[in-house]
């Protein structure tokens, strides 16, 4: 009992090192906020730990910990999107106000412009983007963490390109505007 | 024929089968159009993947310092509860399914069997009753002249000989205890008459 325990900090200690990154770059890119990406990682390498079945490889235990930050962050996601819908009624009561703060904040942060584009994604189209982009997953492991088809993977990562794309354009026009 | 957006995204990403991989290629060489889009799309792939990330080394720092403490606080909490001893009669039994499954059965034969040997036990006792009837005769008085009998047995022949009724006073045994045991034999005799 006390040897498998023993092993088992071993191998989250040899493994940790390795999957924190990855999973701390697809929770930033899902979420675009560090604290709640913090988090997320925190809670589900605690998951991990705490696992009574081992997983016969890393990179089990890699779309593992990926399927946990994913259904985490939808919850996070639900919130935001809240969040959000209070500042759009918001804005709507005080429009010009609003707008020039806004306009500040672009101007000031252009470096973050692509992490701004991806959290503009409608969510389903963000997670398949950042599963291929920054966890190097492809299209059958992304299909088989959501539990969709690879052509549905296809289809989602290329709107999630072409969306992003559209607005990249926008917010390049919109800051050599201002 | 141009190939759609949508497999040139794919063939960015790898995902195209191998016949279609040259195929692709192919019209790449061909067709500026395609090319262009393709450089386009690739570009956009490389944009998200050398965007500048936060640094993680604090955050992995922090997360593993959590987790250990989290576990070494688990750890020790369930020392504690160990060198507390709770007194037996609180403290939690870990049965295995099969001790269980084991020690149900055991109970079961052992309910059965008492309640069996009880059975056993009802029969004995009516056995003991008949003993007692057979070993104690019954005293009976019949007060004729002239007439004595003994037993039921001499009674019953006298009742059937002589075509009379008569008062007939019987004594049992006054320790005796009765379960109902045959048939009312005397009773079913008198009713024929």
């Amino acid at each position: 009992m006390l040897k498998k325990t023993k092993d088992r900090e071993e191998r989250f200690n040899e493994e940790y090192p390795i999957l924190f990154p990855i999973i701390y770059r697809v929770s930033y890119r899902i979420t675009g906020d560090e604290a709640i990406s913090e988090d997320l990682c925190h809670e589900a390498f605690i998951k991990y730990y705490e696992r009574h079945e081992p997983l016969p490889d890393i990179n089990q235990a890699k779309y593992w910990l990926i399927r946990v930050v994913k259904n985490m962050s939808l919850n996070y996601e639900k919130k935001r999107m809240r969040e959000k819908n209070a500042v759009s009624k918001l804005e709507k009561i005080t429009p010009q106000y609003m707008e020039s703060t806004e306009k500040e904040v672009l101007k000031e942060e252009t470096k973050i412009v692509v992490q701004e584009a991806l959290d503009k994604l409608p969510y389903k189209l963000r997670v398949v983007l950042v599963f291929k982009e920054y966890a190097q997953l492809n299209y059958k492991e992304i299909g088989a963490i959501l539990g969709i088809s690879e052509g549905n993977v296809k289809v989602r990562i290329f709107r999630a390109r072409e969306r992003l794309e559209k607005i990249l354009k926008e917010e390049s026009a919109y800051v050599s505007e201002g | 024929m141009c190939p759609k957006d949508e497999i040139i995204s794919a063939y960015v990403d790898g995902e195209v089968e191998t016949p279609w991989t040259e195929k692709l290629k192919a019209h790449f060489s061909e067709c500026a159009k395609c090319k262009a889009r393709l450089k386009e799309l690739q570009s956009m792939s490389q944009l998200l993947k050398h965007d500048k990330e936060p640094d993680f080394k604090p955050a992995l720092n922090r997360v593993y310092k959590r987790i250990y403490f989290h576990s070494s606080e688990k750890s020790l909490g369930s020392g504690r509860q160990q060198e507390k001893e709770l007194p037996f009669w609180k403290r939690r039994v870990h049965i295995p399914m099969p001790a269980a499954v084991m020690l149900s059965v055991v109970l079961f034969i052992l309910f059965a069997s008492f309640f069996f040997f009880m059975g056993q036990n009802n029969t004995q006792m009516a056995n003991k009753g008949q003993e007692l009837y057979n070993t104690q005769p019954i005293q009976v008085t019949v007060p004729i002249e002239g007439l004595e009998a003994k037993d039921l047995e001499v009674l019953l022949k006298l009742l059937n000989n002589k075509d009379f009724s008569q008062e007939v006073l019987m004594e049992l045994p006054e320790d005796s205890q009765f379960t109902v045991f045959g048939e009312p034999e005397f009773g079913d005799c008198a009713i024929d008459k």
